[in-house]
């Protein structure tokens, strides 16, 4: 049984890496603008979508890689310039819809730009699977963890080291503050949905060998990315990675131990169950109302 | 109490001016909606559109109910396809495996949803804004997985059939039989919405929703508001599921879908919060809109989802609201 | 304030609220006779406020009790306050913005309706009968505090002098045998302020007390039968105006500040 639990463990950490990254897209939008992009699943979708149409179009892979990543991260930035920073004074049932009525808009378009069925991006390294510790890995698997582990630290030394980084991070902790120190907090909000679109992209890029793409697997991606973004509490960006990690995890588990059909109903029963015990997250980083 | 403490006298402003005609704008309403409903048969020419009709009425119960909860309670449900699809599922269960007749399962199913809306109503609106949101996904999205999981129960995501509907015997059928139910349960909704609306209850409701705090402090148990408005309205969303189920004679676990909650959403959203009216619009118009766009069946998601955003964006009250204050200001 | 007599009024024992390190009202004990007018003075920061808000159940105490009329409210939610007679008005108004003037003082007599859901569904006579009393009451109160003229008017389209006032109708209107007001007086030129005087004697002449949060020295020396003073959370003097005002600590703490802003409003 030990060759059949790492199996699980490994296919549990690549799927939740994934999340990770997703996750990462939510909690970045989230400190920026207090906005819950429903739309930031899409942007895994446009990512996968185009990298394949750029293949199609004969571009080799790396380039097909980079255009679907700009891509990705053009429309983020569409969609916080004509959505997000005109609606920013609104309440918030107001913006959860626009940001809905965002990702319907974008799984049309993607529908009529693309097609309906089912692609899949060719591995970066082959399909032939490797023996580790017993048990079955894709190569591709490897790749997950590694671009994942890879753009974390790039994204720790974005925000630590960089301007924008810095006034990222500021700006979530206080944006009046920010504001106040001369940060301007409209391109941060531009800069903000524009990460987190090519985070998405990344992401749909390095899970379509393995998992396919279509036009409408952004849905289900985004909610688990949100799953794990409110499990490591929303705004964390350390929680975020965790949350993946642990939702891919128990998805996985679950899914070779309990019940493969009830897969997809972990993430939501673990959004059910932070939100009533412990709305703060593993890492609580959000703070209550003032009264 | 006389007045004997002088404040200054501030000039009249219109708004004490008498109305024209001493009517309440919820029997304003009714007896327009009762005109509609009743001229219906004079101007629909075929069975086709005495589907969409009978399909906008029953869009338009689900939307009164959910407007209660989302515009005047100011809370958010993006999961009430699922009390939808179990008020079908419920009434197809307790008609095809147990045998109860027709009319006593459709009060069942909805007994039972709102049953179930009360046990998960409590905690769940301890939430706010967002959280609440997700929430409220999250479950929408746990009963349509079920439903599409357990196929002994449920039949799988082909759905079950549902029997006829029968009244006294008599087996109901044919569309201009369901065009007089659907019109008249219709009525009967936006009756009991509007009582609830205008009365201690209603403007309880809309104190808490401007102010949980303010509301709390004159004596409004904010909670248990909140809970009567989300048991209301997502029994009025059996109650619908429960007609088409047996209008359509079949369920599927698609009724319950995370889609179908957001069109849901979008038609009160569009037609207008806090308006009976605005919600009834907002069906009508987006239960049109698809029927009128299969010419154009693929820019379905492109149309629904940019106007979402724009109504969002320019209109954020809807369109009823929005109209309302164009043409009283021009007045 | 011997304890040995029927319990009536207000009474706070030992009254504590931290917010993490921070003891924002700490050890507090006082009480207020039916009838009579208290004012509660202090800095900025002092805690008068969030007194307020455990007077009315929006906060819970860390520690102490509060008593009314003899019945412990300690720890139950707003709307038990509510229920026990306790009525407030806020220091940032609070007002029901979504609807008219009269509907946000209807909504005012909420704890004395109690018209059942049946009813209500199906809009009985029994209900419509319930309905046409609020509306006369709400406009008598509109009459009282000179809103009267507005009375359908939607609320957000007031003057700030008459949202303040419509706040006083909207507590009014739940017939408070406890009427707590959080610095009605703010923001009013001198008239308005004088007007506000004027009602909160008439309102302990017809027998309600009266608590007032205030900032405004006249109006508080004027209008109190007895005054608390509080200094960051704790009770600095307790006792009638004059008392007060001669009091050396309070003079330090707070009053010699007060007269320098008087003296500049003057």
């Amino acid at each position: 049984m030990d060759a059949q639990w790492v199996q699980f463990v490994a296919g549990g950490l690549t799927v939740g890496s994934i999340y990770a990254l997703v996750g990462l897209g939510f909690s970045i939008v989230f400190n920026a603008s207090r906005v819950i992009n429903f739309a930031q699943g899409e942007f895994v979708m446009i990512g996968g979508m185009s990298a394949v149409s750029l293949l199609i179009a004969g571009w080799p892979m790396p380039l097909a890689i980079g255009g679907a990543i700009v891509v990705a991260t053009i429309v983020g930035l569409l969609l916080a310039k004509v959505a997000i920073e005109r609606a920013r004074r609104a309440d918030v049932v107001t913006l959860i819809i626009i940001t809905i009525g965002a990702s319907i808009l974008l799984r049309g378009v993607a529908q009529l730009v693309w097609d309906k069925s089912v692609h899949r991006l060719p591995p970066l390294s082959g399909d032939a699977p490797l023996q580790l510790f017993g048990a079955t890995i894709v190569p591709q698997s490897l790749w997950v963890l590694g671009a994942t582990v890879a753009i974390v630290a790039a994204l720790t030394w974005f925000f630590r080291r960089t301007r924008l980084g810095k006034a990222m991070l500021a700006t979530s902790h206080n944006k009046l503050a920010a504001e106040l120190v001369g940060i301007d907090v409209k391109r941060v909000l531009l800069a903000s949905f524009g990460l987190a679109a090519a985070l998405g992209a990344v992401a749909g890029v390095l899970i379509a060998p393995i998992a396919f793409t279509s036009y409408d697997t952004g849905i289900m991606l985004g909610l688990k990315g949100f799953a794990a973004a409110i499990l490591g509490g929303l705004g964390s960006f350390p929680g975020a990675i965790a949350g993946g990690l642990a939702l891919g995890l128990l998805e996985g588990v679950g899914a070779g131990y309990v019940s493969s059909a009830y897969k997809d109903v972990i993430a939501f029963v673990v959004i059910l169950a932070v939100l009533f015990l412990r709305p703060d997250g593993l890492f609580g980083a959000l703070r209550g109302e003032r009264v | 109490m006389d007045s004997s403490v002088h404040f200054e006298a501030n000039a009249s402003s219109r708004g004490s001016r008498m109305r024209g005609v001493a009517l309440a704008p919820h029997t304003r309403l009714l007896l327009l909606l009762a005109l509609v409903v009743a001229s219906g048969p004079l101007v629909i020419p075929n069975a086709y559109f005495y589907d969409v009709a009978i399909l906008v009425a029953f869009n338009a119960i689900v939307c009164v109910g959910l407007n209660l909860l989302i515009g005047y309670a100011g809370q958010i449900s993006l999961g009430h396809a699922g009390f939808f699809a179990l008020g079908g599922y419920g009434t197809a269960l307790l008609t095809t495996r147990y045998g109860v007749p027709p009319l006593v399962a459709l009060a069942g199913a909805v007994a039972a949803v709102a049953l179930l809306a009360f046990v998960v109503g409590r905690p769940i609106l301890k939430l706010k804004g967002h959280y609440l949101a997700m929430a409220t996904l999250g479950l929408g999205i746990i009963v349509s997985i079920v439903l599409t999981t357990e196929d002994r129960i449920t039949g799988g995501p082909d759905g079950m059939q549902v029997p006829a509907l029968t009244l006294l015997g008599f087996a109901v059928q044919g569309e201009r039989v369901w065009y007089w139910i659907a019109g008249g349960a219709l009525l009967a909704t936006v009756f009991v919405v509007s009582n609830l609306i205008d009365s201690p209850t209603g403007r309880a409701l809309r104190a808490l929703h401007t102010s949980e705090i303010a509301a709390e402090v004159v004596g409004i148990d904010t909670a248990r508001h909140k809970l009567l408005a989300f048991i209301v309205s997502a029994s009025l969303a059996a109650f619908a599921g429960a007609l088409v189920a047996f209008y359509s004679g079949f369920v599927t676990p698609a009724k319950a879908s995370f889609l179908h909650s957001i069109e849901l959403v979008t038609m009160v959203v569009f037609g207008g919060m806090a308006s009976t009216g605005g919600a009834i619009v907002g069906a009508a118009v987006l239960t049109v809109l698809p029927q009128v766009l299969t010419v154009f069946k693929d820019y379905e998601m492109v149309v629904f989802g940019a106007l979402l955003m724009a109504t969002m964006i320019f209109m954020p009250r809807g369109i009823v609201p929005t109209l309302a204050a164009l043409v009283l200001r021009r007045s | 304030m011997t304890t040995g007599r029927a319990p009536s009024g207000l009474r706070v024992e030992r009254l504590a609220k931290a917010f993490g390190g921070v003891h924002a009202i700490d050890n507090l004990t006082f009480a207020v006779q039916p009838g009579t007018v208290h004012s509660i003075i202090g800095p900025n920061g002092a805690g008068k406020t969030t007194l307020i808000n455990l007077l009315t159940g929006v906060y819970r105490p860390t520690a102490g009790r509060i008593l009314f009329e003899g019945a412990d409210l300690t720890g139950m939610p707003p709307h038990g306050f509510a229920a026990a007679g306790i009525g407030r008005t806020f220091q940032n108004l609070q007002v029901f913005f979504n609807m008219t003037v009269v509907e946000n003082v209807m909504t005012g007599r909420h704890r004395l309706e109690d018209c059942g859901l049946l009813p209500t569904l199906l809009r009985t006579p029994a209900l419509a009968r319930c309905e046409r009393e609020s509306r006369a009451r709400a406009l008598e109160l509109l009459r009282f505090l000179g809103l009267s003229g507005r009375a359908d008017a939607r609320a957000d389209s007031l003057p700030y002098g008459a949202l303040k006032r419509l706040e006083i109708a909207r507590a009014l209107a739940g017939e408070p045998r406890l009427l707590l007001l959080d610095e009605p007086a703010a923001g009013l030129n001198p008239t308005e302020a004088r007007e506000i005087d004027e009602l909160i004697r008439k309102l302990a002449g017809t027998g309600t007390t009266v608590v007032l949060v205030e900032h405004n020295m006249h109006l508080v020396m004027g209008v109190s039968d007895r005054i608390v003073v509080l200094d960051h959370g704790r009770l600095l003097a307790e006792g009638t105006p004059e008392t007060v005002r001669d009091d050396p600590r309070v003079v330090d703490a707070y009053l010699g500040a007060a007269q320098e802003t008087e003296a500049a409003h003057a």
